[in-house]
């Protein structure tokens, strides 16, 4: 790979080419590794494909490049007070159109923070679910029998099947 | 990668994945997600599972706080990382008058001596809250209270994964021995501690998370009072002895022991001119080949009475009540210093308070 090049082209799974810097998709292992591997000059035909949708794409993308300086240059602690808030508006998002989206590219592509911060997400939206919201949402039955569910309710005087 | 999408349903998230969102939420919801299916039920009592749960609960962690004596149960009040306040649930039951205080607290279990009264101990109890689980463990030794004395602590010992009682016996003002109770094992075994011969233990012990217990000591040499902190190793089950004097004024002062990364630390609530308090913790720091205590906080004079307790996240805690302010002596109010910003926060809660000790909410097993 030539060092001038600053940005490289990628495409998702639904064939949208991407640009995305070199510095942000440092960010992930795969990529980095693809950085070393492929050749990304302009003449060079080959554009690798990243198995993450089109929507979901940008998110990352957007996120990488947000979190890019900081992860290569080390940031202030207002900096960092600055990111965390990024992160905060970032995250607002709809659990089942995106966020699930999300948490799967980022596990795929091996982004540690944007991993961590999905499931924390995730984690604090479901403190508000209720039970069968959040069967829907993973695509579980209820498999209690009704006697089954009155011993855990007996157990757990909090406990709610709905 | 697979994103199958149904009519805009969410997609299908692996195990990992999911096993990393829901370790990441609390006890209280847990419970409440236990009714979503069998595998999820049966997923929360696996030991990958409280154990990667346990990991995330240390990030958030909580402190418990007791009150009162002599009920036949064990009254426990939470404060919560988010600063919440609750009563713990699933208290243990006595059927007699007993006293109950804190032994020490690791991974989300609480150990408590109970006494008869206020004197004589007849059990300890391992307990975790959330569970409920408890178990309860016989003092190994007769204690008569006109010669001999005890100091208790518990903790985790990472190097042989297990939870240790460590019973230090004095007879005279001098230890005379000690005993280790191990709960994978489930019984006592009496432990060489011949670096202790001459050595008054006190007070309380202090776990620091990194598998070490902590308390004072004084040992004397040539007729000269030594004072030392007592370092005990929960998984080598061995004693170290550091000979350090105290913080200046020790004896003036009401103070605690502490942990601050994992080093001991000692908070001291002063009273300065019969009408104001100043709150201080040290921190025991090595210096190429010595120990010294290095003041890391202070503030005050602040118009209160304080009581020491322990360090909690970045806070000093301490409980107190304000020198003519609207709260009855018995209506007391927790402190909390922040030791960074040495902002002060305080919360008002009645009745007066005994035992303060870090806590993690988990599943562990006992």
């Amino acid at each position: 790979m030539s060092s001038s090049v600053e940005a490289i082209t990628v495409l998702s799974s639904d064939g949208d080419e991407f640009k995305i810097t070199v510095s942000a998709a440092k960010l992930s292992k795969p990529l980095n590794w693809m950085l070393e591997d492929v050749c990304f000059s302009d003449d060079c035909d080959e554009v690798p494909t990243i198995e993450v949708n089109s929507k979901t794409l940008v998110k990352v993308i957007e996120y990488c490049e947000k979190h890019a300086p900081r992860a290569n240059s080390g940031a202030s602690d207002s900096d960092a007070e600055e990111l965390k808030k990024w992160d905060i508006e970032f995250m607002k998002m709809d659990v089942k159109d995106i966020l699930f989206h999300i948490l799967m590219a980022a596990n795929y592509l091996h982004m540690e923070g944007l991993y961590d911060l999905a499931c924390q997400t995730a984690a604090d939206l479901m403190k508000g679910m209720t039970v069968s919201q959040i069967r829907k949402i993973f695509h579980i039955k209820n498999d209690f029998s009704s006697e089954e569910q009155e011993q855990l309710r007996r157990q757990h005087p909090g406990c709610s099947f709905d | 990668m697979e994103q199958t999408v149904i009519n805009g349903a969410a997609p299908y998230l692996s195990e990992e994945i999911t096993i990393n969102i829901l370790k990441r939420l609390p006890v209280k919801s847990l419970i409440r997600l236990q009714c979503v299916c069998k595998h999820w039920e049966n997923l929360f009592k696996t030991p990958f599972f409280i154990a990667a749960h346990l990991c995330q609960s240390h990030q958030n962690p909580s402190f418990i706080f007791s009150h009162d004596y002599l009920l036949n149960n064990l009254p426990l009040r939470l404060l919560d990382y988010e600063m919440h306040l609750r009563d713990v649930q699933k208290a243990p039951q006595f059927d007699f008058l007993a006293s109950a205080s804190c032994v020490g607290s690791s991974n989300g279990l609480l150990c408590f001596v109970i006494r008869v009264g206020s004197r004589f101990p007849i059990s300890l109890l391992v307990w975790n809250p959330v569970t409920g689980d408890g178990r309860e463990v016989p003092i190994s030794r007769n204690v008569d209270m006109d010669e001999d004395d005890y100091v208790l602590g518990f903790g985790f010992s990472p190097l042989d994964n297990d939870y240790k009682i460590m019973a230090i016996y004095s007879k005279y003002g001098f230890v005379s021995g000690v005993d280790i109770y191990s709960l994978s094992r489930g019984s006592w075994k009496e432990i060489e501690s011949r670096n202790l011969e001459n050595v008054s233990c006190y007070w309380r012990t202090i776990y620091s998370n990194n598998g070490a217990i902590f308390t004072y000591g004084i040992k004397n040499i040539e007729d000269e009072e030594v004072e030392m902190i007592v370092s005990f190793d929960m998984g080598k089950e061995v004693f170290t002895l550091i000979m350090i004097s105290w913080p200046p004024l020790w004896r003036n002062l009401n103070f605690s022991l502490a942990v601050y990364e994992d080093k001991p630390a000692i908070i001291t609530t002063s009273v300065v001119r019969g009408s104001s308090s100043n709150v201080d913790l040290w921190v025991m720091e090595e210096d190429t080949s010595s120990w010294s205590w290095i003041k890391k906080f202070t503030s005050g004079p602040h118009p209160w009475v304080f009581k020491p307790g322990i360090i909690w996240r970045n806070e000093i805690v301490v409980s107190g009540f304000e020198i003519g302010g609207k709260t009855e002596k018995h209506e007391q109010c927790l402190c909390l210093f922040n030791i960074t910003t040495n902002e002060l926060k305080t919360l008002e809660i009645r009745h007066c308070f005994r035992d303060f000790v870090n806590y993690v909410e988990s599943f562990v097993l006992i």
